[in-house]
């Protein structure tokens, strides 16, 4: 009896230091989250105004979610009155386009826009799986992709980002994956693919930027992680506690993301994170230090938010989707000296 | 006590109010159940609920993949409420089991599922649509 018991008690300790010892390299396996650093002082956010789009011919914004800087400033928002709204940079409105349907210039549900550096608009349909491009004003010119899983396919289609040479990156939420096409359209290559362990391994990406060194930003949201890709589509580096899974805890600043679910960067390389389960917006330096952060003042708590964001060309404004609001949140970035 | 009794006396008439309501209101709900009871008199909707909803990227796939539910005509998502609301057609013959499945496919477990008749104004404008 006291044998049995001693061999318990041996079996158990045993198991314990077996767990801990487990514990230790799943904590850090694969994990890049090497910040925060000591809070950068000088750095900051500050809320310059919110946009509730009052003045759109269609009525104020209703759950915006897509939002995208083009090159002459103007501000590109989508939202659930299916349509693409055009702010200039003041915030005020200039004009809408779109309406329920299949055709061309119609929407079931457009969430992703970004403007190409010639001015076109491309905005990704999270029900028709596919994206449609448009000028300025909203007269359509082409569009590409259909439902599926294979090059060139979607399913839910989200964030999207065009790079200086007109490649246009599109986040595959429910294909795990980021897909890239040539500036007509066809498929270049795929980014990523589904996982939650390793490098380039996606789960749910629901945004994605470029850098202004040609890298591929990706918004790893249930892998609680931002991804570094090289314009082939190779995983570079990561942030974020990508562990949150099967370890959970705290995800304050200290600790990462939850719910990642954009990023975006400015010429002066500075990155933001639009951490939508923290309702926060975080900025990093160009190398993913933890450089400052943001939080929405008075955040619906039941939904998500800042959804997307988009950073002016010159870095200095970051503006941002507040889907449960129905607003757009408009930043001053005062960046950290060089 | 003067107060009390002022107080108590319009409970008492509203509770017999109250009574005269509820017994109106029967006697009219009486052909809606009826309808309700009946495929193809009544348009039917259900009230499902979805657990963790925060995230608009997640419950726009649920709507997705309800959407796709035969005889559906709109689904609305209420992040607020964790609710998805499903609107069918009249002769719309679906089970719990496929709206779990929807769900299911959207990466989510599907919790109560309540099915209701809709309200006549919105069953008018469904018709429509």
């Amino acid at each position: 009896m006291g044998q049995g018991r001693s061999r318990i008690i041996r079996a158990s300790v045993v198991l314990v230091v077996l767990m801990l010892a487990a514990a230790v390299p799943l904590e850090r396996w694969g994990t890049r989250w090497t910040v925060p650093q000591a809070i950068a002082p000088a750095a900051s956010y500050v809320l310059q105004a919110t946009w509730d789009g009052a003045t759109l011919p269609g009525g104020p914004l209703e759950r915006p979610i897509g939002i995208a800087v083009a090159p002459s400033g103007d501000v590109y928002v989508t939202d659930a009155l299916l349509r693409v709204a055009r702010f200039d940079p003041s915030g005020a409105a200039l004009g809408q386009w779109g309406r329920e349907g299949a055709g061309p210039g119609e929407f079931s549900n457009p969430i992703g826009v970004a403007v190409g550096p010639d001015g076109v608009v491309y905005v990704s349909d999270y029900e028709q799986d596919r994206v449609q491009t448009f000028d300025a004003t909203g007269e359509f010119l082409a569009e590409f992709g259909r439902p599926g899983s294979g090059p060139g396919e979607f399913n839910a289609p989200a964030g999207l980002a065009v790079d200086e040479a007109g490649h246009i990156y599109v986040t595959d939420f429910y294909n795990h994956r980021v897909q890239k096409f040539r500036p007509d359209g066809s498929f270049e290559v795929a980014v990523g693919h589904p996982g939650r362990l390793g490098p380039g391994a996606l789960h749910y990406p629901t945004g994605v930027a470029v850098t202004p060194g040609g890298e591929v930003l990706v918004a790893d949201a249930y892998n609680y992680q931002v991804q570094w890709f090289d314009r082939d589509g190779q995983p570079r580096r990561r942030i974020g506690y990508h562990l949150l899974w099967i370890w959970p805890r705290p995800v304050a600043s200290a600790a990462g993301f939850f719910a990642p679910t954009d990023a975006g960067a400015g010429r002066d390389g500075v990155i933001h994170v639009a951490d939508s389960g923290n309702h926060r917006i975080v900025m990093l330096s160009a190398d993913g230090e933890y450089v400052t952060e943001w939080r929405v003042p008075d955040a619906d708590p039941s939904v998500f938010s800042p959804e997307h964001l988009a950073v002016s060309a010159d870095g200095a404004t970051v503006y941002a989707t507040d889907l449960g609001k129905g607003r757009v949140l408009v930043l001053r970035v005062n960046a950290p000296a060089r | 006590m003067r107060m009390h009794r002022r107080f108590g006396r319009p409970r008492v008439g509203a509770f017999v109010v109250s009574l005269l309501a509820a017994t109106a209101l029967t006697s009219l709900a009486g052909p809606s159940r009826i309808a309700a009871q009946e495929p193809g008199a009544g348009v039917r909707q259900a009230v499902v609920t979805v657990k963790g909803m925060q995230c608009p990227f997640c419950a726009y796939g649920i709507q997705k993949q309800l959407k796709r539910l035969p005889g559906a005509t709109k689904v609305e998502v209420e992040l607020a409420k964790s609710q998805a609301i499903v609107s069918f057609t009249r002769d719309a013959d679906v089970t719990d089991e496929q709206i779990q499945e929807a769900v299911r496919k959207a990466g989510f477990t599907a919790g109560d599922i309540e099915w209701r008749s809709s309200p006549k104004s919105t069953a008018g404008s469904q018709d429509r649509d």
